[in-house]
């Protein structure tokens, strides 16, 4: 069993070498090759895979022009980070609504109904806010890259 | 005036080790394992050493038939001398750091 784990952990990784490599720009290339190359004297399936998921981090940072409609794999990440955000915004706002309701009961008595009531509603407004807020950073951020371009995006080390 | 730019601690550990034998060339994967750093991290330091002149790359010639050449690294001479002055510079700051005095009263 724990071979059959470590086999697949080893296919795992080569499937995303591959795929990091064919994301990060060609400027990078050579780097990324680098690190892909030494999967080849790494022992163990779980080690090799550990050093490539590293290189995903790299593959964020040096990554070619987005092309959303062509990369599947990109599209289903933003889908995915996008509803995860939908619901820790839900939770909160959950979270909230029933803090406002405990207080109005504690101090009017039961006047709001079951919060359960407004599963839909929060849902949408979650959504609502997810969406505008997204809207704004991309703005921001469409707006940030024409001022400052830097092809790296490496900020590790910053001038004093 | 010119500025000098603050290194992280992980790059004070890879300029160390590369130090340390300077004159031989090192793969990245032991890199990693000598500095405990992730491909994540380690890659982008190398890369900014690159770029800054401080570090020789190169393609090896594997050992063995069939096996993909390995990326080499290895510090040139301003590296050398910068990285020299650079871990100076860190250890004189943690000279200087005064040490935390023990809990009263334990």
């Amino acid at each position: 069993m724990l071979h059959l784990l470590e086999n697949a952990a080893e296919y795992a990784s080569t499937r995303i070498s591959m795929w990091l490599a064919s994301r990060v720009d060609p400027s990078r290339r050579e780097w990324i090759d680098a690190m892909r190359a030494e999967l080849d004297v790494i022992e163990g399936g779980w080690r090799k895979l550990t050093w490539v998921i590293g290189g995903v981090s790299l593959a964020r940072r040096w990554h070619s022009a987005p092309s959303r409609s062509h990369d599947p794999a990109s599209a289903a990440l933003a889908a995915l980070a996008l509803c995860g955000r939908v619901a820790v915004t839900f939770i909160f706002a959950q979270a909230v609504f029933i803090g406002i309701e405990l207080a109005v009961r504690i101090l009017y008595g039961n006047v709001i109904h079951s919060s359960g009531k407004h599963f839909l509603l929060m849902t949408a407004v979650s959504a609502v806010v997810v969406l505008v807020d997204r809207a704004r950073s991309g703005r921001s951020q469409i707006a940030a890259s024409g001022r400052d371009r830097t092809p790296t995006g490496d900020t590790h080390e910053e001038t004093s | 005036m010119a500025r000098q730019t603050n290194i992280s601690s992980q790059t004070l550990c890879v300029l160390a080790l590369l130090l340390e034998s300077r004159r031989s060339w090192h793969y990245g994967y032991a890199i990693s394992q000598h500095t405990g750093l992730k491909s994540g991290t380690l890659y982008p330091i190398l890369v900014r050493l690159a770029e800054q002149g401080w570090l020789d790359t190169q393609w090896s010639v594997p050992e063995q038939p069939g096996r993909p050449p390995r990326h080499t690294y290895r510090l040139t001479k301003e590296g050398a001398l910068a990285a020299r002055a650079r871990l100076a510079d860190a250890s004189a700051v943690r000279l200087t750091v005064p040490p935390r005095r023990a809990p009263v009263g334990g």
